[in-house]
């Protein structure tokens, strides 16, 4: 059997993962499958809109990652830790996917930290809107066969003390241990909600789709795991919000070919759209006979609470986030606090450490980005901001909502 | 209690014109109800200096009255679709409003400013100068610009139309009113009070400040303004820790004070631009001394370059870490320090 090290081309990684994943299936199928036992699943990543393709090495290089080119914007990663074995094809030089099948325990902590560690990194944000797009797009509306959908809301500020003790970033530890059937992990000591929705497509949609009015409450607006039929309708995808993908499908090529329509023709389209509509600048504009003028360019990225937030969460918000440094939101800067309450920040984004200007009240969240920040910022706000705040948010992009932006990337392909 | 005296402000009406014109949800209960969007008007321009039309300023000097040979409205809408310019300016009252300058901004009519500003010669335009103030102050404005204009056309000049509105604040808002007798607004009809910014009891009705500062145009101290305007450049400055890495960086001080003042490239006045490089060079010092004397990297600012130097992973992340932390905020350089004087003491006694 050949090794992910001896990989010397990408028809030959494709072949290693499809009789990998062959394995696997038939392992699932016959219920054989160890916990721990990896399946192929794949991190999708975020560099910049300025990357060039000749920077990818560098980026990693930075957190100590050696890549090994082996085809066309395709390579072998060495040297990682706990010996996981990984390859990254870059599908564009802006995306890409890292390909594992190391287990999830590893994997999940790895990828973490090299993102975390970087400002050039960043997870692609499956937003709960992308997330219930993919799932009503990509199957067949009449399907009778299952997907499963699970619903999370933190309570992170909701009674916060700051001796509490911080939970790790990271929404998705769970293991490969619950590839045996669709039992969930279990609840953590947090204070997390979490709803479990599975059943037959054509059923999902009438009770989920659009027009419909989801029966189950607040906790349905946040959708943070998705598993659903395969491109082949042979096994499943996995889709979590983090942007991590699990091929529990009878073949890989099918899955690459899935992800990388939906990192470049949805993920990176919507992206695009975003950021052409709100990155706040002045742009210069030349007139024939030389006259300078300058457009104030830009809109607000607003979201909009279904309820105000209790005033002592949202203090907490503002408190832990900024005063402390703390929490999941990872953002920097000096709340400047007007009565109401309201409060306005000209802050980072510690991610990519690049400008972000909130203007933040309990009523609505208002983020401008400035130019040279990168789109994909709305998409982390977006989820965490559902997951922690407010499952129902509203979000628009300028004037349009979030929802109809997609719909309309969904629409062009 | 607020103080209802913010909306005269004029970077209060600068930044919420910008908000208005800016595209967001249509809806009087979302904040920002973005009217001049919603009627088909453009971006708001900043215009570079446009000239007053020679024939207009002569006839005007030589009929003995003030005129300036250049104006820069501080906004300038365009209505496409009818083919309208709207210069804009922001005013607290009649008295901070320039003869010289109102009656520059009232020579550009349709004719004029199509020509200036370089749209086709087969197209008709016309323009309507409008004055924003605050309430009760907008009949005296409307009074004097339809007197300049009537100076202007007595000089055989067609003046622009003109109109003047007011921003009302009220307990759950403010709103927006066009005088009796302005010049109406396409597509815009204002007559009747309506509300552009939605507020809560109490509520601060400042909208967030894209452009925390009026550079050198005789603008008024206002401390919070101040502190945005100190606020944005210490993020612009910070954007420059997290680019530490294992190459060597070069970066323009001009580059980094744009990403803290957007308009920064137009900034008129020389003076007041060496201040305030003075003032971001003195912060960047301050950074660099500090981040040397805890994690022993030396970053430089020499002139106008800023020096990044070459360092490992685990420093770049250690200084991250270390710029990221509470305790970097609130016990170092001052960053959470209230402001010490009015900010024209800071920028006369830095560098």
């Amino acid at each position: 059997m050949t090794d992910l090290a001896n990989i010397t081309s990408r028809e030959g990684l494709y072949n290693y993962f499809d009789d990998y994943t062959s394995r696997k299936k038939d392992e699932l199928n016959r219920r054989s499958l160890e916990p721990g036992q990896g399946l192929v699943k794949a991190y999708l990543v975020e560099t910049s809109a300025s990357a060039k393709s000749q920077d990818v090495q560098s980026i990693f290089h930075k957190v100590g990652w050696q890549l090994t080119p082996v085809d066309s914007g395709l390579y072998r990663i060495a040297n990682l830790p706990e010996d996981m074995q990984a390859a990254l094809e870059m599908i564009t030089p802006r995306y890409g996917a890292i390909y594992t099948t190391a287990p999830s325990t590893i994997s999940d902590k790895i990828v973490r930290k090299a993102i975390r560690d970087s400002v050039q990194l960043d997870n692609v944000w499956l937003t709960s809107a992308i997330l219930n797009s993919i799932w009503q797009e990509l199957t067949n509306p009449d399907a009778t066969r299952y997907a499963t959908l699970l619903y999370e809301k933190e309570a992170h500020f909701e009674g916060y003390h700051p001796t509490m003790q911080e939970e790790p970033l990271d929404e998705e530890n769970a293991s490969d241990s619950d590839i045996e059937d669709d039992d969930l992990e279990p609840y953590r000591e947090r204070p997390l909600s979490r709803l479990e929705v599975k059943g037959r497509i054509r059923e999902l949609r009438s009770r989920f789709g659009e027009g419909s009015r989801s029966p189950l409450g607040d906790l349905t607006g946040n959708l943070t795991r998705v598993r659903m039929p395969a491109a082949n309708e042979r096994g499943r995808y996995e889709f979590f919000a983090n942007g991590k993908l699990t091929d529990r499908g009878a073949e890989f090529r099918g899955f690459a070919a899935q992800l990388r329509s939906l990192l470049t023709d949805v993920y990176g389209a919507l992206t695009t759209l975003i950021e052409d509509t709100i990155s706040f600048s002045l742009e210069r504009q030349t007139g024939a006979i030389g006259r300078e003028r300058w457009a104030i360019r830009g809109a607000p990225v607003t979201f909009h609470f279904h309820e105000p937030l209790n005033e002592q969460d949202f203090r907490r918000f503002i408190e832990l986030t900024f005063e402390r440094g703390a929490g999941p939101f990872r953002l920097w800067g000096n709340p400047l606090w007007r009565s109401g309450p309201k409060v306005h920040i000209y802050g980072l984004d510690l991610h990519l450490w690049q400008q972000i200007y909130l203007d933040l009240s309990p009523k609505r969240f208002i983020a401008i980005l400035p130019e040279g920040t990168c789109g994909n910022t709305v998409h982390r706000l977006a989820a965490n901001i559902q997951r922690y705040l407010d499952p129902q948010v509203e979000i628009y992009i300028g004037d349009s909502t979030y929802q109809d932006l997609l719909k309309r990337v969904w629409k062009s392909l | 209690m607020i103080d209802s005296s913010i909306v005269g402000h004029p970077l209060f009406q600068l930044n919420l014109m910008i908000f208005l014109c800016w595209p967001s949800p249509v809806a009087d209960h979302l904040t920002i109800n973005p009217v001049f969007y919603a009627a088909g008007y453009s971006l708001p321009f900043i215009e570079g200096d446009i000239p007053v039309p020679i024939r207009s300023y002569r006839a005007l000097r030589n009929n003995g009255h003030h005129v300036n040979k250049i104006v820069q409205p501080d906004l300038l809408l365009e209505h496409s679709t009818t083919k309208l310019f709207l210069p804009l300016e922001c005013k607290r009252s009649g008295s901070s409003a320039g003869p010289g300058q109102a009656m520059g901004l009232l020579t550009l009519n349709g004719t004029e400013l199509k020509s200036i500003i370089g749209k086709s010669p087969q197209e008709e335009w016309t323009t309507i100068i409008a004055y924003l103030s605050v309430e009760s102050n907008g009949g005296y404005l409307l009074g004097e610009l339809s007197r300049l204009a009537g100076v202007l056309a007595g000089t055989g000049v067609a003046p622009a139309d003109v109109a003047s509105l007011e921003l009302l604040y009220r307990a759950d808002g403010v709103y927006l009113v066009s005088v009796p007798d302005s010049a109406s607004l396409p597509d815009l009809d204002v007559r009747i009070a309506t509300r552009v910014l939605a507020l809560d009891p109490d509520e601060d009705p400042r909208p967030f400040y894209l452009i925390p500062y009026l550079s050198d145009q005789g603008a008024e101290a206002d401390p919070v303004a101040e502190e945005c305007f100190r606020e944005s450049l210490r993020s612009a400055v910070l954007v420059l820790f997290g680019q530490l890495d294992d190459e060597r960086h070069e970066y323009e001080l001009d580059s980094v004070i744009t990403k803290g003042i957007v308009a920064w490239p137009i900034w008129h006045s020389a003076d007041r631009q060496k201040q305030i490089r003075g003032y971001v060079r003195k912060f960047i010092r301050d950074s660099f001394a500090d981040l040397n004397k805890k994690l022993h990297v030396q970053c430089r600012i020499d002139n106008q370059k800023i020096l990044l130097p070459a360092v490992t992973a685990e420093v770049a992340l250690a200084v991250r870490d270390y710029m990221a932390n509470a305790g970097f905020r609130h016990r170092t350089l001052g960053l959470s320090d209230p402001i010490q004087g009015t900010f024209e003491d800071v920028l006369s006694t830095e560098d």
